[in-house]
Formats: structure tokens, sequence, C-alpha cells
């Protein structure tokens, strides 16, 4: 019996591996090969490491990393100094409408980030939406490196707005209470115990927002391009789609970005568990009762401030646009229309195709992550043996390390190879894989989490009491970790449905994703439609998962005695 | 004019207080947490709180201590006036030069044992070497001066709160807020901590307020009990009169001092006795209450449980009328088995208030 099982467990283990190695593993070996062997597309070990001195020594390698570390330099200073006040206020005094404001800062995540820039972009333009309502033209601002910077903060200060108004919270009330007993007025309480507290929990979100911002590509691709601005994701870009192509560089590129953004989350890891004093958790916190008093007009209007900035602003440009009959016409009455709504019913520029062809494949991606993502929590948390498991577990997060564009290298080089008898290359298959490797991580990392939660012990209760080891995963465990896999499902279904720029490099020959449509529709002027469809798109993404999520919840409730961990 | 005079001689009682309360009423919402509480703690004297969960104890603390605000009524800390929402007064706490000793410690993770302790001294603006010094002493206090360096999660649970009941005495507050310190520890080390503490307010001369839930560790500390039941004291006496003369069947209950009957029940289960003309529900206290063979009594009880306690055996009886009563046995007494009890009818508390079903 226990070495069926354990003989289970292993074919279990040894086919998530091997799927793993396929699916993460061979597109990164294939980018460190690409940059050591020029020639390896062609299936050749010839001329090892001829291109590297000459890409390193090159102009574009040492500009493109500077501007990368800049850039997350940048934004992760300016979302720090925008979310930390707010989450301060959020955590420490009573705030009319906490919860609101917190879902307001949850939509920045609803918009992809270059969805949100095109919106920027029509408001901030010569002519653009602004200068029409206030005669005012920012055009300079925008297409400049503050510029990219400030869209880039709008859009990832939540991260860190989340992570410290939590940590602020707890430990207000359980830490910085005392000191004010103690003697410590409300800024040393501040200075001394809450921000130093606090101060794990906000360094790692300070190193998730560089890691967001270095692997971003839709933002700098957008405005960079307009003042020659290149990071390193816009340069792997280019220098796989502009003739002429040059793979070793943007291996070599890639390797940089991969490198740089290990090195961000290895600290993220180091300073969360190194100097995690446990503070969130733990007893329940009870709500502040302190009074923002005079405060709360001010408090107020900054909050209203940022949620219109960061999310109502460009919202309303995608909206107007989508409304606008021609984009000549400007703001006015009487160019509003439904024509651009009309228009992609009618599917003649393909807009309907390619919603189609991502909720599709979306869906899929979904599927297949969300099965990727049981089998690896199976193994890695129920498996017998701890052999494999580091290495599953780091194969399974190797993705993080790596943006959209670095995957869609490293499929290309793949699949590609001569040698191969069958490829997906050029199929919708490769997009599924290109996603599903992309958003990997999520999956595992909320379905890890739900197993952890499922006390070992509810497992051997089944056993004691006659089940099987089959039927006690069936009727134990896969109930319990349902609601967190769906969940992770849904969310790889939203992001991969908008994903851009591995769409953008691997979509088959005349097929359209949602983010490959709205981009080029931008960039051959017919932005209406394109704008039209992301607004569609930002509704059915972000209310289809949010009701059945609040679905599942109602049910989780109604059904929660009965299975409360 | 009577009015009046009253109000300045409460006023003259509460400047004379190290701690109090008057009319005090606090609400989340809705919810009201604490319903007209009012308190009053002379300088020196320990005063216990107890209460059942949810009853407003810790809440009361808070108050106290500044951490919360309350909706109406006066705070009086050390004789000043330092919440009053009617005239909108609200001190902030580390302007009330209290102590305070919380259930879950609180000690801060950051900072080493001897910085905890040194820093309420440090916000006073003592200088390094003397609030080293001070602090060093607070710790030989509670018998940690080996500790100082260390961090307070290296420490067992007991030393922890050791930490904080010297970090508690370190600022030289003269009055000391304790959160049912011993809660998070287990019986034994709960024990000699009660005498300990016990020790030091004395020793110290110190005010303590002290929130427990345990009955016994109320009646070792304290000159006096403030019962309170869903944000109201019901009553507030010093331990032997609280057992002797429960205010109402409740707090009997409560204090788990014997079988509270109604007067209809109590006619029925002690057939020979007058019941007074008011009454509506009696305590049967159990330690006035001795075992004697059936043929001597009317009151009889039916043994449903017998458990032996070390020194003595504790027996579970159902009473006639269906209540249950505890008391102790010097032998064992097999359930199942009918014995007669007798009370001294002097013994019985009569209540005019009923007893709720
Ligand atoms: N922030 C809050 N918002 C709303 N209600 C609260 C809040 N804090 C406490 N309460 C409520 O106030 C009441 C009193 O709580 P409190 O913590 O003072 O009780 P307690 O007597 O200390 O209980 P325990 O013995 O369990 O510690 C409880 O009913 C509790 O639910
Ligand atoms: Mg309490």
């Amino acid at each position: 019996m226990a070495e069926r099982r354990a003989a289970v467990s292993g074919v279990t283990t040894a086919l998530t591996t091997a799927a793993l190695i396929v699916v993460v593993a061979l597109p990164f070996v294939f980018i460190v090969l690409q940059a050591i062997f020029p020639d390896i597309g062609a299936g050749s070990f010839s001329r090892p490491f001829e291109h590297l001195g000459a890409v390193l020594k090159s102009e574009d390698f040492a500009t493109q990393s500077a501007n990368s570390l800049i850039l997350g330099a940048g934004v992760v200073l300016t979302s720090a100094l925008i979310a930390t006040p707010l989450a301060a206020i959020r955590a420490l005094y009573r705030l009319p409408g906490a919860l609101i404001w917190d879902l307001l800062f949850l939509v920045p995540f609803m918009i992809p980030p270059y969805i949100a820039t095109l919106g920027w972009v029509l408001s901030l333009q010569p002519a653009g939406y602004l200068q029409q309502l206030t005669g005012i033209n920012l055009a300079g601002f925008l297409f400049s490196l503050p510029g990219i910077v400030f869209v880039m903060a709008m859009h990832t200060f939540p991260v860190i707005y989340f992570a410290a108004s939590r940590s602020f919270a707890a430990i207000g009330a359980r830490y910085s209470d005392v000191s004010r007993v103690f003697g410590a007025g409300p800024g040393r309480a501040f200075w001394r115990i809450t921000l130093p507290l606090a101060t794990p929990a906000v360094a790692a979100s300070l190193l998730l927002v560089f890691a967001m911002t270095i692997e971003e590509y839709g933002t700098p691709a957008v405005l960079g391009a307009r003042f020659d601005f290149d990071v390193l994701v816009t340069g792997i870009d280019t220098s796989l789609s502009d003739w002429p192509i040059d793979l070793p560089k943007a291996a070599l590129l890639s390797l940089a970005l991969i490198a740089l953004s290990l090195a961000a989350f290895g600290f993220q890891r180091r300073i969360a568990t190194a100097r995690d004093f446990d503070v969130v958790g733990g007893k329940s916190t009870r709500a502040p009762q302190r009074n923002l008093g005079i405060w709360r007009g001010p408090a107020l209007t900054l909050f209203a401030l940022v949620a219109f900035v960061s999310t109502g602003f460009p919202l309303l440009a995608i909206l107007a646009t989508a409304l606008s009959r021609t984009i000549s016409g400007g703001l006015k009455p009487s160019n509003m229309g439904f024509e651009n709504f009309r228009a992609i019913m009618t599917d003649s520029s393909g807009a309907l195709s390619a919603m189609g062809t991502s909720f599709g494949l979306g869906l899929v991606a979904a599927i297949v992550a969300g099965f990727f993502g049981i089998a690896i929590a199976y193994v890695t948390t129920r498996g017998g043996s701890g052999r494999g498991r580091s290495l599953i577990d780091a194969l399974a997060m190797l993705p993080n390390a790596a943006p959209g564009v670095v995957v869609a290298l490293g499929l290309i080089l793949l699949w590609n190879q001569p040698a191969l008898p069958v490829t997906p290359y050029n199929t919708l298959g490769i997009l599924v894989l290109a996603y599903v490797c992309i958003l990997l991580p999520q999956p595992v990392r909320y379905t890890v989490a739900a197993f952890q939660q499922v006390n070992p012990s509810l497992e051997a209760a089944a056993r004691v009491h006659g089940a099987s080891a089959t039927r006690t995963a069936w009727r134990v465990l896969v109930p319990l970790v349902a609601p967190s896999v769906l969940a992770a499902m849904l969310l790889v279904f939203t992001v991969a449905a908008r994903e851009l720029v591995a769409s953008l490099l691997v979509a088959p020959v005349g097929t359209d994703t949602i983010g490959t449509y709205v981009w080029r529709q931008f960039d051959q002027g017919s932005i209406g439609e394109g704008m039209a469809v992301a607004f569609l798109t930002i509704i059915a993404t972000t209310l289809v998962p949010l009701g059945i999520l609040s679905a599942l919840r109602k049910v989780e409730r109604s059904g929660s005695s009965a299975t409360n961990l | 004019m009577l009015a009046n005079l009253k109000e300045t001689n409460l006023r003259a009682a509460h400047e004379d207080a190290a701690l109090a309360v008057r009319s005090l009423r606090l609400s989340y919402g809705p919810a009201e947490i604490l319903r007209g509480i009012d308190l009053s703690l002379a300088p020196g004297k320990a005063l216990a709180l107890l209460g059942p969960s949810g009853s407003g104890k810790t809440t009361l603390l808070r108050v106290l201590a500044g951490l919360e605000a309350p909706s109406a009524g006066e705070v009086f800390v050390h004789g000043g006036c330092v919440a009053a929402p009617a005239r909108g007064l609200f001190l902030p706490p580390e302007r009330r030069k209290l102590g305070m000793v919380f259930q879950d410690y609180a000690l801060w993770p950051h900072m080493s044992v001897a910085q905890n302790v040194g820093f309420p001294l440090e916000m006073q603006g003592i200088g390094r070497a003397e609030r080293l010094s001070r602090a060093q002493a607070a710790l030989a206090r509670v018998g940690l001066e080996a500790m100082g360096d260390r961090r307070p999660s290296a420490l067992s649970g007991g030393q922890q709160q050791r930490v904080g009941i010297a970090r508690a005495i370190a600022s030289g507050a003269r009055t000391v807020l304790f959160d049912e310190p011993l809660s998070n520890l287990d019986r034994e080390l709960r024990e000699s901590m009660v005498d300990e503490i016990a020790g030091l307010v004395a020793d110290l001369g110190l005010t303590a307020l002290y929130v427990t839930h345990d009955h016994s560790e109320a009646f070792s500390l304290a000159d006096e009990v403030a019962i309170l039941r869903e944000g109201q004291i019901v009553q507030a006496a010093p331990p032997e009169i609280l057992v002797d003369r429960p205010a109402n069947p409740w707090v009997a209950e409560f204090l788990r001092l014997g079988a509270v009957l109604s007067a209809d029940a109590a006619r029925a289960v002690l057939r020979d006795l007058a019941v007074p003309q008011m009454a509506k529900a009696v305590l049967l206290p159990r330690r006035d209450i001795r075992i004697c063979g059936t043929s001597e009594t009317s009151l009889r009880a039916r043994v449903l449980r017998c458990l032996f306690r070390g020194d003595d055996y504790q027996l579970a009886l159902a009473l006639p009328d269906g209540s249950e009563i505890q008391i102790s046995a010097a032998s064992r007494i097999a359930p199942g088995q009918e014995i007669g009890l007798h009370i001294a009818p002097e013994a019985l508390r009569w209540f005019d208030i009923p007893k709720r079903p």
C-alpha cells in the first residue's frame, strides 16, 4: 500500500517535472544557448561567445540596462511617495469610506498598463482631451522620463498601498498604540515603532514594483518611442522584430533583464524572511478609532485626487475615444455615438474575432495552468520524497523573473529548431504555451498556499474513518482548495486574455488577440474601435471574474460552518 | 442646590482618586459597549475588574489609557480630568502617565529587552546612562537582569510578560493597568506570578487596575472587585463582601457561589422554610452546605458526578428542581445516589430580583 502510494506520487512527480521542463525550463535554456552560440537557430554550436563581446560593449546594452534601472528606481520612489501617506492615513485613522477607497485602488490592476497608457496619450497629447477641456498641453511632460515614471507609478502604487496599509494597521493596533501609553507622541510612535516594523513588508512591495516596472513593455514602448528612450524590454523587442534581426543580442539583453529581476526577487525573499517580525496576522485587530479631525477634508481630497488621476482619468479617456465618431471631431456631443461599438459587432476590422480568440485562449490557458498548479502543489506539499521538490518549486517560480518578451524569445528559439519533428509554432498552441509559462507562478502560489492551509490531520481523519487515498483527495482536499484554484484560474484568464507583448511576437500570422488588435489599431490611427474593444475587455475581464468570485464567496459562507478550517 | 452640592462632592472625590470614571459611555456605531460606568480607585489600592468575555473590560482599560475615546462621561487620572467629550477634552495616551501590561505582552519585536523597558524613559527625555541603569533595575525587580540584550522573541511566555511588567513600572508610573496579563500562561506559572505581581504592587505602593477572567486571581490581588456585565458595573465591593453578599442572582451565579433558585423553586425544595415577602430568588451558598443523612433534612440532592481533586472530592449535584450545584466532599459518593443536604436558614441569601430563566 505504502509502496503503491510512493509509486503513484513518484509518477506524478516525474510527469510534473517533465512538463515543467518543456514549458518553462527549455525556453530559458535556449535563451542561454543563443546568447553563447550565435548559430543555434540553425542547430549549430559553432563560433561560441563570438557575439558576446560586441553586444556587451555596444552602446545599446549599457544605455538600455541603465535606463531600465533608472526607470525602475524612479517608479519605486514615486509609487512609494504616493502610496505611503495614503496607507498611513488608511491604516491609522478612521477614514470615511475606507473600503470603497480600497476597491478603487484595485482598479488600476484591472486596466492593462498599455491600455491605461493609451488613455494617457489620448488625454495629454497635443490637442488631446486635457487641452480641449482646459487648454493645458502636457505633451512635453508625458513624452519624457518623468512622464513614463508617472504613468507607470499610477499603475503600481496600489501594490505598496496595500502592503503598507495592511502592515501599518496590524502594527498600529498591536505595537504602536502601546508606545503611546508609554509616552510616545503620534509622530514618535510612527517613526520609532510603526515604520521600522513595517519596513520588511514595505521593502518587499518596493522590490515587487521594481520588478513589475523593468518587465513592463507597453508603457515604455508607447511613450519612450517618441523620445528615443529604450529600456531592456523594448530593446529586446527591437532586436527581435526590426531588421536586421539580432537574436544573440536579444538573448543577451534577456539574460540581463532576468538577472535584474532575479536579483529583485531574491532580495525580496531575503528581506521578507530575514526580518519578518510576524506582525501581520495573529489576533484580530481593532478598527482604528482615531479621528482625522480637521484633516478629514484634506485627506479625503487626497484620496479622491489619487483615485481620479490613477483610474478615472485614463478610463474616461478610453471611453470618450470609444464613443467618438472621429478623433479629430473632439469632445463634442455631436461627435458622440455608438458607431465604434456597432462596427465591432460587424467584425469588419476583426475586432470580434480578436476578442473570441483571446477569450478562448484565456480559458484554455486558465485550465492548463490550473491543473499545472494543482499538480505542482500536490507534489511540493504532499509528495513523499524531498528529491525534485525544490527543483519543481524553482522551475515554477522562474517565470516570475521573466517578462513576456523574454518568454516569447525563448519560445521562438526553442520551437523553431530545425530538428523538431512537430512544433506548435505558428499555431494558437504557441500562445497557450506562452500564457501558461508567463502566468504559472500565480496559480502555483495560490494553490500551494491553499494546500498548506489544509491541515494534514483533516486528510488523516478521512483515512481513519474509512476513505481511500483517492476518495480522501476527492472528498476532502479538492473541495477545500477548489475556491483558491478557481480564483487563480480566473486571474490567469483575465491576464492572458489581454496579454500584449508575447502575443505580438508569437501570434500566428493573420491571428489577432485583443492586445495585438488594440495595439495595431492605435498604430494605424484607427483608434476608436481599438478603444471600444479595450473598454469592453476591461469591463468583461473585471466584472465576470468579480461576479464569479462573489458568487463563490456566498457559497463558501453558507457552507463555511461545515468546512470551517 | 442639593444636586449642585452632590456634584461638588463627587468632583472632590474624583480629584482624590488615582483613577475615576463618571457616567462613562462608549459606542461603536449602534453597539453600545460601555453603558454608564462609575468607578473610582484610591491611590495605592488595587481594583480587580471581573466580567465575562465581551463585557467591555478591555475597552474600559483602553478608554482609561486613552487608546479609545469615550462617547460620553468623564475620565479622571491622578485627579485631573483627561477625557470629557461634552467639553471636547481628550488627553492623548502619552500624556496620561500610566503604565500598562497587555494580554499579548505587546513587546516591540525590533527592540531588545532593555530597549523595550527603557522606552518609556527615553520618551521622558532621560539620558542614556540613567535610562540603562533604571531599565536594568526594573528588570532586576522581575528577575530578568541577565536578559537585557536579548530579543523578546527569545524569551518564554512568562519571561516576556515579566518584561512587560518591568516596562510598566520602569517609567515610575504610579498607576498601572493590567489587561489579563496572565491569561496566556499555564496555571502553575499563573499562580506564582499572581504572588509576584501582588508583591510588586504592594512594595512599590502602586495603584493597580487589574482585569481578569479568573475569580481567584481577582480575589487574591485586589482590595476591591468590580463586576462588569454588558458594559455596566453590577457590583463593586471588597472580595469578602462580594462573596458574602452578592448584589443579585447573576453575580452569585457568575462567581459560582452556589445554587440560585427562584422563590417558587425554593418553596418546593426547602419545604419547612418561610420565604420572605418580597423575595424572588435565593442563593444556597455552597460553602455553607453540609452533607448529611437523608433522614435529617428535607433538602435532597442526587449525585451526578464525583471528581477526585487530590485534597477532596468535587460533587456535582442535581437539586429536586433540576438546578445543579457543586460542593466538596471528604469521601467518594457514587453517581446516582441520593444524599441529604443541610444549610442553616441564616446562610441563605434572598434577592428581590428574579433569577433569570
Ligand atoms: N473595534 C470594535 N468595533 C466594534 N466592536 C468592538 C470593537 N472592539 C470591541 N468591540 C466589542 O466590544 C465588546 C467588548 O469588548 P472587550 O474586548 O472590551 O471585551 P472584554 O471584556 O475585554 O472581553 P475578553 O474577556 O474576551 O477580553 C465586545 O462585544 C466586542 O465585540
Ligand atoms: Mg479583553
